[in-house]
């Protein structure tokens, strides 16, 4: 791993876990074709601060490149987007998904099956909850929309998105992680 | 030689991670390599760069790709592929780029780009040219379905320098196909007998298309709008 400084080696590093970060952000995103933005963000950023990487083993490595995922993750759901930051940078696009691709990575990543397990625990939901949930979620409101369409204050809409998100979050953590191709 | 990875659209990010590589310009090249210059100038003389004339040597041809990796909807039959008709001009000259066709065992198309020569179709690395394996290189898909107005594949190569080589096939009333990347000129090109069609560009960009129908209706394909992004449409 030492060396993920020059780029043919950071090629190989990218080939030995790309895999599992797209798996990864699939089944926290549920989306393939976000999933794949997210991906190439991540190594994208990897690649631009592989010079601050201060780990020796493979393990350090695939902890680190997650632990960028986690965090890129997390800002698309602060932000509403996928940042395009560090791609931009480099000059890199991301290739479109074709339909096997998108075939395969819900194969990989459980999607189906997640899918109907994110329904089932999203239908016992408190009411309350559910609402909330959906319309951040499905209907992409702001919290100010949201506590105006559910007559309750901008902190409460929070809360009670957060808290729907926290229950459903078990589901959505990835049994590859971590795996390699 | 990497493996390539499963998910296409993975792969391609692999092969852009490589062309950060920054492979040296040509004139990075020549100015590294001042006997090139006495070539070059002796070709632009004898006039036989502009002919496209490259004194290539004959390089050991890429390793099949162990059959058992392959689906056998990704394992071309031995003896099935021919050079097909369309061809394209790199943008930096020398050979140019073509297909080779071939059908899989389940029947698929199966496609792999690279130069021309000779016939045969391989990469030209240090001034030699490598026949590209049978296994392994080629992208498969189901031949055009009734109504389907064209195919398409990318395929990126990062060596020696960055191409895009958009290629697949057009449907019999497909009259031309404007493939437009996102900031640089359009290349249209018009199917060729065998129905294929290729075109090459620089770098890595992001590509939409415009199939001009013959009957002047046409149809746009962007995959970076919000639309589905697989480049196979039925009209």
């Amino acid at each position: 791993v030492g060396a993920l400084t020059d780029a043919r080696s950071f090629e190989a590093f990218y080939r030995r876990h790309a895999q599992a970060v797209l798996v990864f952000l699939t089944r926290r995103t549920l989306d393939p074709e976000l999933a794949l933005d997210l991906t190439a963000e991540v190594f994208a950023t990897a690649y631009r601060q592989r010079a601050k990487f201060r780990g020796s083993t493979e393990r350090d490595a695939a902890a680190w490149v997650f632990k960028i995922a986690a965090n890129l993750h997390l800002r698309y759901l602060r932000r509403g987007h996928a940042e395009r930051r560090a791609l931009e940078r480099l000059g890199i696009e991301t290739p479109a998904l074709t339909e096997s691709d998108t075939a395969r990575i819900e194969e990989l990543a459980g999607l189906a099956e997640l899918r109907e397990q994110v329904a089932e625990r999203f239908a016992e939901l408190p009411a309350a909850q559910r609402d909330a949930v959906a319309l951040r979620v499905v209907d992409d409101l702001s919290y100010p929309e949201i506590a105006s369409r559910l007559g309750i204050t901008e902190d409460t809409a929070r809360a009670r998105v957060s808290r729907g998100l926290r229950m459903l979050r078990g589901l959505l953590r990835p049994s590859h992680e971590g795996s390699a191709r | 030689m990497n493996e390539p990875l499963e998910i296409q659209a993975l792969e391609q990010l692999a092969l852009r991670f490589r062309a950060l590589e920054a492979a040296p310009t040509w004139r990075q090249r020549l100015r590294s390599r001042p006997a090139l210059l006495g070539v070059v100038a002796a070709l632009v003389l004898t006039g036989t760069a502009g002919a496209g004339v490259v004194a290539l040597t004959e390089g050991p041809p890429f390793p099949d790709a162990p059959a058992g990796d392959l689906a056998p909807r990704d394992r071309p039959v031995p003896g099935s592929d021919s050079l097909a008709d369309a061809l394209a001009p790199d943008p930096a000259g020398g050979p140019a780029w073509g297909i080779r066709v071939s059908e899989s065992e389940t029947g698929q198309r199966c496609m792999a780009v690279g130069r021309v020569h000779d016939g045969r179709v391989g990469r030209i690395e240090n001034g030699e040219f490598r026949e590209l394996g049978r296994l392994g290189p080629s992208g498969c898909q189901p031949p055009l379905a009734p109504g389907q107005a064209f195919s398409g594949r990318v395929s990126f190569t990062g060596s020696p320098e960055p191409r895009s080589v958009a290629h697949g096939f057009a449907a019999a009333d497909v009259d031309r196909i404007e493939i437009r990347p996102r900031r640089a000129a359009p290349i249209t090109v018009e199917p060729s007998a065998d129905g294929t069609y290729i075109a090459v560009f620089e770098g890595l960009p992001t590509l939409a298309y415009t199939v001009h129908f013959d009957d002047g209706t046409t149809q746009v394909l962007d995959p970076t709008s919000k639309e589905p992004v697989d480049l196979r449409r039925r009209r």
